[in-house]
């Protein structure tokens, strides 16, 4: 019985809107504010919460709210209010115009991991559908798009392949490149009492993190080595007869290529390259190969780098070695950042693929998203959201439609990306809240939030859950997947692309009907009514399904149904420190904030994480003679940015480390215009800098 | 798994093995009193109120922490248990400011508790300054009694961050935090789940607090 | 033990360096043990000691039952006085093992204290003009010891026998625990025996806080060397490795000879591979409850955890232990030198006799001997007492002369709800003020409440409440009830005893 204070008006049983753990939270309702967030006992949170799910949601109430649709006729106008059938009609009208004038290419479409299910499915529906491109993405491309591109190749399957609660089920946890406690805190609590309760945790990071201190074993790797470390982990469980041999046999291929790329990786080797110790790597390896069920996890410190595909490689190497997938306690586990990040690529938010991964390049995908959208489609990809953005300054790219999307506080190398947006023909920003990309808008169209509107989200280890309204959307704000339904209408109508009236729902229940009747083999029996009753998640075939935890418990999703072993060269880093850079820049998140901070800033959280503090260690504060609470400029080849030193060892020497969610201190400001080449996920996490003295103020560069 | 056959207030049930007598008695429909257990937090077999007899056992033992074994015969309500449970509820009632804890106030009128026997409170219990060092939570200790699942839910009950200690002794005791620090500078993530599992309203979302508060 | 110091040591180190803790000793001290500073501050907070100030001076009379008794109100009144003329802070301190030479002073700046017993009211009266009392007390005059006996002499500790041989003679001796739970010696032995653990433990049990008892005090003092002796016995027994010796942490000379006995018994080669350590004790009663002193080694608040798992199962760092109580360990030894026969043809059991006895003392008599001989052996004059209390603070006032033929063996008093408890008799002759005496008993137990049951920090307050109102209702017995039933552990549950027994059997004692 909760103590409370207040009779509610009304208790709304929903989802929270912050990472991708996907908690499950009672909303306590009075006078439309939400007073109280309670932990719904039972997965995947079990009673538990974070401070942004449970303290986070001021957003909601915020002034910037955006409440009523907004125009700019023309370039150099102000924005001004209009009705939605008049922002509707001006954007499908200048949309039209750019994708008649200059293609469908010419335009693009950015879907939000924020957003629901059904939702995502609409957007990459009117990019597709409406359009006729298959330039839709979203922002996953900055976070997990290589840990995806390796995951598919390898397994046929990017998701986490066990659940959230099998995490005391593993005997040996390996962490790698994820502040846990801070950017999962769920799983974070999870993982701690796993290992205070006889779990061995391996934690792989540069920083000691609140995991790294709770761990077994800590290898403290230097930024970008994990290919390396995890290679030569591989390869000495293999010179030393420690692998499932029985495993690799049966279920893998590729394994001698492999063998052959680690050859030169020896524990020294890694040593010198990833600067743990040869004794901790042997010690690693030892563990890890020798567990009953192991579980590795891993976040934005293996994947932001322009080898992001290589280090996600070197991980499932480890884990196919050694026979650790199929079976509980055990699996290849990428934490997701954003609430719906899953079921944004799941509905095909993603430049190359239909809903449930179909390749666009097929030819049977095609024919049949043709059919059930009753319009011809594009044969080639459309271009990733980073290359697309590249493309802009050369003519090629427009218009873009924006959803729940930032690019100015979240892409890299921004000043390059402010360009861009200046260079535009159209933009259409639609969000709930005012952002940094708001003043390049054309039109505005205000959205509800996730306490304002129904639908599903699909959080880290692919369950469906129902979201549901605990408020009215203030002001005019409408859900977004209404707005993208009359979008849909509007375009479809314009550019004669299928039918105009396939394009009303009732609501998003019918839009999810749609979805499972175009993706039965994945999500045919997650209905709305089963998921008021049931905890489900895919892939769930029929009515009678519980839904799968476990993933390639006997194949993989390949063609031959063995997974693919690859090799994952190590490769030195971009841009490397030198005399004039001496210090390497590490961004990520810290636990009060959330990505660009539009949400999290905006709420109770500002209160205590108010301003931007980059973490350098007590030795290069002393060799470069800042110190705690100082105010400094931190600056790369790219910009500089001013922000306050935090003194202390969580950093290593050498490193400094600073959170991107201060769009007046953006250090996307300083990151590299690099990325990797198979997933083109940007390089996040290394940058030469140096830190210089703030006396002399000279301005933004 | 093994069935334990065992009676409980004469109903012939199957608890599995493992299962503690709580358990096997809810699933029973036999309701045993319980103030501080809590299943995520592992809080358990402080309040005692879950006292039950055993044929044949010494002492009674907490039925929260007690395992049901086969052979068991357990009564949960004996003329004894009841009245310890009175009294119980009635110094509690005394030394603490129960008005949003709705669990402890129906507890109260089963047990038909008159706190007002007992004469005066004698602790400072219910002068206790309400706290107010973080901008998410309240905590007022005057509501509190001491279950410690706020504590054991920060340890190693759910969130392994150890930010609050347990101080004093005897009544004098209370939650408070390692070296009086506000909750912040204690190493406190402010996850709530303090709050959560709080059956007192002693830790309140400020949120709740004041728009309570702007009611009045 | 786990491969890092224990916290109480590190806190004890700063406080010696430095007359006080500051927050910064706790984080070190919390740093180095590997504890969270909030575990560390709990610890901080629970014990006493922890909370001194060098330089801060107070005069502490000590609250025993015999000086409740007799002049309480007196010696109050003028230590007052003392106080204000002085400017120091005035307040009690509970029994500190010295009912034989009751009253007593202790004269503490911060965490070091001087005592000084026993004491006059010109005593205090001096104080006030700063003049300390004469009579500094270092240790238990080792005369105390009033009779001859085997734990008297300083026996040279015998050979182990084997495993098997000392349980059994155990068993066939019918040893018992002597801390007052008399739970037999053998099956603790075997218990933690048959465990598989490599690591295991022995902790002798010599935190003797309750008050009317001395006789631990007076062997650790006077014959340390044979509670070792039996203590390396019981590890060798169960496959111990390692033993640890927990003594009352205000007992100082007590600690400083444990030591100087464990030293020399390591210098013999007696202890083998045996890892021994004496270790200074919370200085609270609870801390002798065994559960709750294996947290306070574990660096923990000394609160009584659950049961099951029992410390033989899992004990201090969850290993087996095996916890017994200093004599109990003493006896141990002596079954060993004298073989089970003779020692059961003894039956050895110390007692501590004081209040209105001639020779208040330790005295070792035989198991099953009559009440009026054992305090006879003291010099009490019978026909002048009106009651005694049994036990201890956790136990019962007997009527005389209705009880003087009570055998004093472990059962028998047990048919009529009383115990014998770790062996103090406490003589009252007619005209003491036994509402006095137990207000000191409830107020002993409302302060070494630890907070973690309900029923015991709640009820013990009451219970002390209703003493000093001198209450007699119905409603009593509901109280008596809900600690007795509900209470965790031996604390709460004993704490209504004495104030029970009074109102049962001295209907005439006036309110």
């Amino acid at each position: 019985m909760i103590p409370l204070r207040l009779e509610p008006d009304r208790v709304v049983s929903t989802v929270c809107p912050y990472c991708g753990v996907g908690c499950r939270v009672d909303l306590y309702v009075k006078d439309e504010k939400i007073y109280r967030v309670m932990a719904r006992e039972g997965p995947p949170n079990y009673g538990a919460l974070c401070v942004k799910g449970r303290f986070g949601l001021g957003f909601l109430g915020h002034r910037e709210r955006l409440k009523q649709p907004l125009i700019r006729r023309r370039k150099g106008a102000q924005l001004e209010p209009v009705s939605w059938d008049e922002a509707l009609d001006f954007a499908a009208g200048r949309l039209s115009k750019i994708a008649r004038e200059h293609g469908p290419d010419a335009l693009y479409f950015v879907s939000s991991a924020k957003a629901s299910n059904e939702e995502n499915y609409l957007m990459q529906k009117l990019a597709r559908a409406a359009v006729g491109t298959h330039n839709v993405d979203h922002c996953a491309r900055l976070c997990h798009s290589s840990s995806t591109a390796a995951l598919s190749r390898s397994l046929g399957g990017a998701a986490m392949s066990n659940t959230i609660e099998e995490v005391g089920l593993a005997d040996v946890i390996l962490v790698v490149g994820s502040n846990t406690v801070e950017t999962h805190p769920v799983i974070g609590a999870m993982i701690k009492k796993a290992a205070a309760n006889g779990s061995f945790l391996i934690v792989a990071d540069p920083r000691r993190t609140g995991l790294a201190e709770a761990a077994q074993l800590w290898l403290r790797l230097k930024p970008g080595s994990d290919a390396v470390l995890f290679g030569a982990m591989a390869r000495h469980l293999v010179v030393s007869g420690r692998f499932d041999h029985p495993f690799v046999q049966k279920r893998v291929s590729g394994f001698r290529e492999w063998l052959a790329s680690v050859d030169g990786y020896t524990l020294d080797f890694a040593e010198r390259g990833s600067g743990v110790p040869a004794a901790k790597i042997r010690q690693a390896a030892e563990r890890y190969g020798a567990a009953r069920a192991a579980a590795i996890y891993w976040a934005m410190g293996v994947t932001q780098h322009s080898h992001g595909t290589e280090n996600v490689q070197s991980l499932i190497n480890l884990a196919l070695l050694t026979g650790q997938l199929g079976k509980p306690g055990s699996g290849l586990n990428p934490l997701r950042g954003q609430n719906n990040v899953q079921g944004a690529g799941d509905m095909g938010a993603l430049p190359d693929v239909y809903p449930g991964y179909q390749k666009v390049s097929e030819r049977r995908a095609r024919k049949r998203w043709a059919a059930l959208w009753h319009t011809r489609l594009p044969e080639g990809s459309g271009k990733t959201m980073t290359e697309a953005f590249e493309s802009v300054e050369r003519g090629a790219l427009r218009g873009v439609y924006l959803m729940g999307e930032d690019p100015v506080t979240s892409e890299p190398y921004q000043d390059h990306v402010r360009r861009i947006l200046d260079k535009l023909d159209f933009l259409v920003v639609q969000d709930i809240l005012k952002n940094e990309t708001f003043p390049y808008a054309d039109v505005v169209l205000p959205a509800a939030s996730f306490a304002e509107k129904h639908g599903t989200f699909t959080n880290s280890d692919r369950r469906v859950q129902r979201i549901r309204p605990a408020l009215r959307p203030p002001g005019n704000a409408k859900a977004d997947w209404w707005i993208l339904s009359e979008m849909g209408r509007r375009l479809s109508a314009r550019l004669e692309r299928g039918r105009p009236q396939s394009w009303r729902y009732s609501g998003p229940e019918e839009v999810w009907r749609e979805v499972r009747r175009a993706l039965p083999e994945m999500l045919g029996g997650v209905s709305y009514d089963r998921l008021e009753r049931e905890d489900l998640r895919w892939p769930c075939p029929n009515e009678n399904s519980p839904g799968v935890s476990i993933l390639f418990t006997k194949g993989f999703a390949t063609a031959d149904g063995k997974a693919r072993m690859l090799p994952a060269p190590w490769k030195p880093p971009d841009e490397t420190p030198d005399d004039a850079y001496p210090l390497v820049l590490s961004t990520g998140r810290v636990l009060y904030h959330w990505h660009g901070g539009t949400l999290s800033r905006r709420s109770e959280l500002e209160r205590v994480y108010p301003e931007m503090k980059v973490e350098v260690h007590p030795a290069d504060a002393a060799r470069y003679g800042v110190k705690d609470g100082e105010s400094v400029w931190v600056a790369s080849r790219r910009g500089r940015i001013q922000a306050t030193v935090w003194v202390t060892d969580r950093t290593p020497e050498g490193v400094v480390f600073a959170p991107f969610h201060f769009a007046e201190q953006p250090a996307n400001k300083l990151t590299l215009n690099a990325y990797d080449p198979t997933s083109k996920i940007p390089t996040y996490k290394y940058a030469a800098i140096r830190l210089e003295p703030l006396a002399e103020p000279t301005g933004e560069s | 798994m093994s069935r334990e056959p065992l009676v409980i207030d004469g109903y012939l049930l199957q608890a599995s093995s493992g299962e503690t007598i709580l358990d096997a008695a809810r699933r029973a429909g036999v309701e045993i009193p319980t103030l501080c257990q809590h299943e995520r937090s592992g809080t358990k077999g402080l309040c005692r109120l879950c006292l039950v007899e055993v044929e044949g056992w010494r002492r009674p033992v907490p039925a929260c922490a007690t395992e049901a074994i086969a052979g068991m015969v357990v009564h949960t309500e004996s003329e004894g248990l009841k009245r310890l449970r009175r009294v119980l509820l009635e110094l509690l009632a005394l030394e603490t400011n129960l008005e949003h804890d709705k669990k402890a106030q129906g507890l109260l009128a089963r047990y038909r508790a008159r706190p007002e026997r007992w004469g005066a409170p004698l602790a400072d219990r219910r002068e206790r300054e309400p706290l107010q060092d973080n901008p998410f939570f309240a905590r007022e200790y005057d509501k509190c009694y001491n279950c410690r699942r706020c504590l054991d839910a920060c340890a190693e009950g759910i969130q392994g961050v150890w930010a609050y200690s347990f101080v004093g002794r005897g009544n004098k005791a209370l939650p408070a935090t390692p070296l009086d620090l506000p909750m912040a500078e204690a190493g406190c993530v402010f996850c709530g789940n303090c709050v959560q599992v709080c059956p007192t309203g002693a830790l309140a979302p400020l949120e709740e607090v004041l728009l309570a508060e702007g009611e009045r | 033990m786990p491969d890092r110091p224990l916290l109480l040591p590190l806190l004890d180190a700063a406080l010696e360096r430095r007359g006080r803790l500051e927050p910064a000793d706790v984080e070190s001290a919390a740093r180095e043990a590997r504890l969270p500073l909030a575990q560390a501050w709990e610890a901080v907070n629970f014990y006493p000691r922890y909370s001194e100030q060098k330089g801060k001076v107070r005069f502490l009379l000590v609250d025993d039952p015999v000086a409740r008794a007799r002049d309480w109100r007196e010696l109050n009144n003028e230590l007052e006085a003392a106080g204000r003329a002085s400017g120091h802070e005035v307040a009690t301190v509970f029994s500190q093992g010295l009912e034989a030479l009751s009253p007593a002073l202790v004269v503490a700046d911060g965490a070091d204290w001087r005592v000084f017993a026993p004491i006059r009211m010109a005593d205090l009266r001096a104080l006030a003009l700063g003049k300390l009392p004469p009579q500094e007390l270092q240790a238990l005059p080792e005369r105390l010891a009033g009779n001859q006996g085997w734990l008297f002499e300083d026996t040279e500790p015998p050979d182990f026998p084997g495993a098997a041989a000392l349980i059994e003679a155990a068993r066939s001796a019918d040893l018992r625990g002597l801390g007052g739970a008399f739970y037999p010696v053998w099956r603790k032995l075997a218990a933690v025996r048959v465990q598989p653990e490599k690591e295991k433990y022995v902790i002798v049990n010599g935190d003797e806080s309750e008050p009317g008892n001395f006789k631990d005090r007076w062997l650790m003092e006077h014959n340390p060397r044979l509670v070792w002796a039996g203590a390396a016995l019981a590890a060798r027994a169960v496959g111990a490795t390692e033993v640890f010796f927990y003594v009352r942490g205000e007992y100082t000379a007590a600690l400083a000879r444990v030591e100087a006995a464990r030293e020399e018994l390591e210098a013999s080669g007696y202890f083998e591979e045996l890892a021994t350590h004496t270790f200074r004790g919370g200085g609270l009663y609870i801390c002798g409850e065994e559960s709750a002193l294996l947290e306070s080694i574990e660096g923990r608040r000394a609160e009584p955890r659950l049961k099951p798992p029992y410390p033989a199962e899992a004990g201090l760092f969850g290993k087996p232990t095996l916890v017994n109580n200093a004599e109990a360990l003493a006896h141990l030894a002596l079954l060993a030198a004298h073989g089970a026969a003779a020692y059961k043809r003894r039956k050895p059991k110390l007692f501590s006799i004081s209040g209105d006895v001639e020779r208040p003392g330790v005295y070792e008599l035989s198991l099953g001997t009559p009440l009026k001989s054992a305090l006879e052996s003291a010099g009490a004059d019978t026909n002048r007492l009106a009651a005694v209390l049994l036990g201890g603070a956790a136990g019962t006032f007997l009527k005389i002369p209705d009880a003087l033929d009570l055998p004093l063996d472990l059962s028998t008093p047990q048919l009529s709800g009383d115990s014998l408890g770790p062996g103090a008799l406490v003589a009252f002759e007619r005209g003491r003020d036994l509402w006095s005496v137990v207000e000191g008993i409830t107020a002993f137990f409302a302060s070494e409440s630890c907070g973690k049951c309900f029923p015991c920090s709640l009820g013990a307050p009451h219970l002390h409440a209703a003493a000093l109102r001198r209450e007699r209702g119905p409603i009593l017995d509901e109280l008596f009830l809900t600690l007795e039933a509900g209470s965790l552990c031996g604390l709460g549950q004993a704490a209504p005893w004495a104030l029970r027994s009074l109102l049962q059997r001295f209907e005439e004692v006036g309110s």
